[in-house]
């Protein structure tokens, strides 16, 4: 009882050093019921208070914050230096809501360059709007004519080239991509390798991002994707039929609706959930076919059929749910039913925030993002990842993410790509990255529950050695000149460095901006064996050892001995990259040496992992 | 460190001094003699899990009767679409005498199927276990079944992906390693973590996904090589690792990728060298080549990584191999679907019986495979030609070591008063503890019990005892 009145007295924010006496342990019994009562009105108050997140304060939000955003939801977004600096100075409620949209453009993370007159911010830049655009000859599409043909609906992985290059390219908006390919990849995946198409699968990713830009109810979002033609081929409940009052169906979908749409395993009574909601489910999934025809392959859109088609009343998630005459008002009325049952309010904002952004979430940061899933009367997966983005359930130490060989790949390419021309030359295209490390957009490694996880990349010796040697033996993939489809380009990091803020390319202010552009952890990871290697990279062109002793090369050097060389290092970081050459071949040596440095830091480990502070 | 310590005095030191590898197993690359195949001490578990749901009742079926009151028959009716017959006894009949080898044992009369013939060369030789009604978990979810199987941990909930697989734990009770032949070790693989049991160490794992391509680059010596580009990059971060092995905490979330980089380089060599002299068969070859004879090329390439990881089990340290197979979550023209992936596995101068016949044959007796997927199917065929998630399911166990048998009631009659509900399945009656336990018991006595300390209070069908299994 003594801990019961310390509560209400912590609830009204007293303590005995305030100089109120504590209760005797004995007391009548209507003390003890007021006690009780008060007990349970500061629980109560105390549960409400700690319901959700907790915003960041003003302090904390700041440029690193800001990268660390961008670089979780957006591959490191396209911002300029002065915009994330801009973002560091609003409210971190006011930043958010311009740094993360669901809408095809966001020029704030994207700003096309002056040299992009592809006109990508004003186009309606769905997946399926970018490949038309790409493959025809409209004057502003800058793909080569030579390329063109590799964005026709039937070109080889399509869905995954239109995938990359919408992310890297200036003028749409990462952000959505990102949530686009977790959403059709991971959470509600889908597979070009096991039957479904590319304009089933571009389609399907379009009304997803679609739905969720126009502020759908989350609910709404799933249900759109459930009546997918993506969805039906993948899982063959096109066949689902009622016929003779019997249900000729397969059951696959019907439990992975619950399972990976919702986060419904069944736990709340697995028996019902088995015999009875499942069964259930596969009938309101009957009548649903996917036209063939011998021109176009199967259709892009699911017909709903009445024939065998079974409505009425049916009990789902122990609930009645009026099933109408098609499968689309049976799965919208079940999706309202779903997105509010106990077991998805539990697991669904895990699964989200698990996929997204923590592969280290503790029981107090599931309570936070339970928490606050639940205060939301409507869920809007942007309003809940942006309230996320700026928590300190985010902002934790104790976060942390495995990039995944995607995240990985598409943050080099998105922050090596410059400008749109770049982008419709391919150069830094990724294919060959992902293809040695085994992976491919829209054809995920699992079919079921998606594809390569970060937990799968950062064990997996093929991943680390791809990576390693694309800096090294393959470093013909980060050239800083050469020629694409005939056309011939030339890099030029000015682009990304500015000259007033480097102090005229420095080394140690191009170090750091590197560093951030890729690594984007606020330098907290860039110690002295980092500035070391980096710095003898850019200053004298040469790896570390040689740049000591030529003759030998092999020496490895500690972080002790390195402070030791302090002097040494720091009248590196002192020099100057002579970017601005009048010289072209001077110009192109110092861009080859920025172009090293970036090969070293991108194959670091902090490559391979986040951290939230 | 002294001022001019090379790499490789560098590497010396940290493998004497087992920075890289913890309380692991230790790599034996200093006592490596063997020019080419290194003979196989010890006992070996080869862990073969099929992702996706196998139906293995598909694989091993109830012989066919004709009294419809039977089991024999009843089966037979309620799979007849999922094996693409009409409801025809006849039919049902003639796919019996066809695709199956006919067996006997203990009085059950039962059937393997054709096109898995080397299974049946097991059966016959005494060698192949099949225990019946075996399970993990029965939400008969996916992820969380797989979780439960690759751990062999059943209170493991839909959230505790970090915890440690049996087959790490394994490892680490025997002070070896686990080899992993896939492109990413399975969570099946990762060790315990000594001061959180809802965390794991990859300590113990090594990831050989590309055996005959193992190693870092390093660049040439040569001088027109030496200055280039990719040599003054190479060098840089050879050398930044090296300094980050011993300088980074053990809890940095860098220091996976870091330990990562440790093995490959350490072990990449050592592997290199050996398999110089050790050239992959053609029969292996065959297996993955661009005129595979699997329809599942990787699993080929898996099967040649085993192959190398054999012949370098001393520098590997390697008493655990993991591989795996997927695509068995056959909810649709399961026939087509199932029978491919089977012949792969087990069919006649197929996969694993191409690597058996290629081993050495202190190599080959020293196996132990594990065949188990993370849930059973119905026993029912749905409209689809296929069958639904259910619960129970066999789980093979086989090698020269194993005594042959049925562990469980392989066609338990209650089945036959459950066809009629809804989402009939094969009861989930052992758990995977005892069966998995039972193995881990026969490499290192007494690691079961450590290795799955609940499986004394898990489920034992009644009447079985694995005692016998070995």
């Amino acid at each position: 009882m003594r801990k019961s009145w310390l509560i209400v007295l912590l609830a009204l924010g007293l303590s005995a050093c305030d100089g109120v006496m504590l209760p005797p342990d004995e007391s009548d019994d209507k003390a003890l019921a007021d006690a009780e009562a008060q007990e349970l009105e500061a629980q109560t108050v105390q549960a409400k208070t700690a319901t959700g997140f907790t915003t960041l304060s003003d302090l904390a939000w700041n440029e690193a914050a800001v990268r660390r955003v961008l670089r979780t939801f957006a591959y490191g977004g396209q911002a300029s230096e002065a915009q994330i600096s801009a973002w560091a100075r609003l409210p971190a409620r006011e930043a958010i809501a311009e740094m993360l949209t669901f809408k095809t453009a966001n020029i704030k993370l994207s700003p096309p360059t002056v040299h992009d007159e592809d006109g990508l911010s004003e186009m309606h830049g769905t997946l399926r709007g970018l490949r038309n655009f790409w493959a025809s000859n409209y004057e502003a599409n800058n793909t080569p004519n030579a390329r063109k043909a590799d964005f026709n609906i039937r070109a080889w992985n399509v869905a995954q080239r239109v995938w990359v290059r919408a992310t890297r390219s200036r003028g749409l908006n990462p952000f959505r991509q990102k949530i686009g390919l977790w959403e059709t990849n991971y959470h509600l995946a889908v597979n070009n390798n096991v039957g479904v198409n590319y304009p089933q699968v571009l389609r399907y990713y379009d009304e997803i991002m679609d739905s969720l830009a126009g502020s759908k109810p989350y609910q709404q979002v799933l249900s759109k994707a459930a009546q997918s033609a993506a969805v039906a081929m993948q899982y063959g409940h096109r066949y689902n039929r009622w016929v003779n009052g019997q249900c000729e169906c397969n059951e696959d979908f019907a439990r992975e609706y619950h399972q990976l749409f919702f986060g419904i395993l069944g736990a709340y009574n697995p028996k019902v959930h088995e015999k009875q909601t499942i069964k259930n489910t596969a009938i309101v999934l009957t009548d649903m076919s996917v036209p063939y025809s011998d021109s176009n392959g199967y259709a892009d859109l699911v017909t709903f059929g009445t024939r065998y088609h079974r409505s009425g009343t049916f009990v789902l998630l122990q609930q009645p749910v009026v099933i109408g005459p098609t499968a689309a008002e049976g799965l919208d009325n079940l999706s309202e039913i779903a997105i509010a049952h106990p077991e998805s309010l539990d697991n669904l904002p895990v699964k989200i925030v698990a996929g997204l952004a923590d592969d280290n979430l503790d029981e107090e940061k599931i309570r936070q993002i339970r928490g606050h899933w639940a205060s939301m009367p409507q869920k809007n997966l942007l309003k809940f990842l942006q309230a996320y983005a700026t928590s300190t359930a985010f902002h934790n130490t104790t976060r942390m993410k495995y990039l995944t060989t995607i995240d990985r790949q598409m943050l080099i390419t998105t922050q090596l790509t410059f400008n749109n021309r770049e982008a419709a030359l391919d150069l830094y295209y990724p294919d060959y990255a992902l293809n040695n490390e085994g992976v491919q957009v829209f054809a995920p490694k699992r079919n079921v529950f998606g594809g390569q996880t970060g937990f799968d990349a950062i064990a997996s010796s093929e991943v680390f050695k791809s990576n390693y040697e694309h800096s090294t033996e393959g470093s013909w993939l980060y050239l800083v000149e050469g020629e694409s489809y005939g056309i011939e380009y030339r890099k030029d990091f000015r682009a990304i460095l500015n000259s007033a803020s480097t102090n005229g390319y420095q080394v140690s202010k191009v170090s750091e901006v590197l560093w951030n552009r890729f690594i984007g952890d606020g330098l907290k990871n860039f110690g002295p064996l980092e500035r070391a290697h980096v710095y003898a990279l850019l200053a004298r062109g040469m790896d570390l050892a040689s740049a000591r002793d030529e003759n030998n090369p092999d020496r490895v050097f500690t972080s002790a001995e390195v402070i030791k060389l302090q002097t040494t290092i720091d009248s590196w970081g002192a020099g100057k990259l002579d970017l601005a050459s009048q010289s072209s071949g001077r110009r192109v040596e110092f861009n080859r040496r920025v172009m090293n440095a970036i090969e070293f830091i991108v194959a670091t480990p902090y490559m391979f992992v986040e951290e939230g502070l | 460190m002294d001022a001019h310590m090379n790499r490789r005095a560098f590497l010396n030191r940290l493998i004497a001094t087992g920075v890289v590898y913890g309380t692991g197993g230790l790599p034996f690359i200093g006592s490596s003699a063997y020019a080419s195949f290194a003979p196989v001490n010890q006992t070996i578990l080869a862990d073969l899990m099929l992702l996706g749901g196998p139906n293995l009742r598909h694989l091993l079926v109830p012989a066919y009767t004709s009294d419809r009151e039977s089991y024999g028959f009843k089966y037979w009716q309620a799979s007849a679409r999922m094996h693409d017959l009409p409801y025809a006894p006849s039919e049902y009949a003639a796919r019996w005498d066809s695709a199956y080898f006919h067996q006997s044992f203990g009085g059950v009369e039962f059937g393997i199927l054709k096109s898995s013939g080397w299974l049946k060369t097991l059966w016959d030789a005494g060698q192949l276990a099949i225990v019946a009604n075996a399970y993990g978990a029965a939400t008969r979810d996916h992820e969380h079944c797989t979780m439960v199987l690759d751990q062999g941990n059943s209170s493991s909930g839909p959230n505790d992906h970090g915890r440690s697989g049996w087959g790490g734990r394994l490892a680490t009770a025997m002070g070896a390693n686990v080899v992993a032949m896939t492109d990413s070790p399975r969570p099946f693989c990762f060790g315990p973590d000594a001061n959180d049991p809802n965390a794991s160490t990859d300590t113990c794992v090594i990831n050989a996904s590309d055996t005959r391509n193992f190693s870092l680059f390093h660049p040439s010596t040569d001088e027109a090589s030496r200055w280039s580009e990719r040599a003054r990059v190479a060098r840089g971060l050879q050398s930044y690792y090296a300094a980050k092995s011993i300088e980074m905490a053990s809890g940095s979330r860098g220091r996976r990728v870091v330990d990562l980089e440790r093995k490959i380089r350490t072990f990449g060599q050592a592997i290199e060298d050996r398999l110089a002299s050790v050239p992959t068969p053609d029969e292996i070859t065959a297996l993955y080549s661009g005129n595979s004879t699997l329809r599942n090329r990787g699993f080929g390439v898996q099967l040649r990584n085993f192959y190398d990881s054999l012949a370098c089990n001393d520098i590997l340290n390697m008493r655990v191999a993991s591989l795996d197979y997927g695509g068995w979550d056959t909810h649709k023209d399961q026939r087509a679907d199932i029978e491919g992936k089977l012949g792969d596995i087990f069919g006649r101068n197929k996969g694993i019986n191409t690597l058996h016949s290629t081993l050495p044959a202190d190599a080959r007796s020293s196996l132990v495979w594990v065949v188990a997927g993370e849930f059973g199917r119905q026993i029912r065929d749905n409209g689809d030609q296929g069958t639904d998630h259910g619960i129970g399911n066999y789980v093979l166990v086989f090698g020269e070591r194993v005594k042959g048998g049925i562990y469980g009631d392989m066609f338990p009659l209650g089945e036959i008063a459950r066809l009629e509900e809804p989402s009939p399945d094969i009861a989930g009656l052992t758990s995977f503890d005892h069966v998995f336990g039972r193995v881990c018991d026969h490499l290192q006595p007494g690691a079961g019990s450590t290795v799955f300390p609940q499986r004394a209070t898990q489920p034992l069908e009644a009447g079985v005892n694995f005692g016998a299994m070995f």
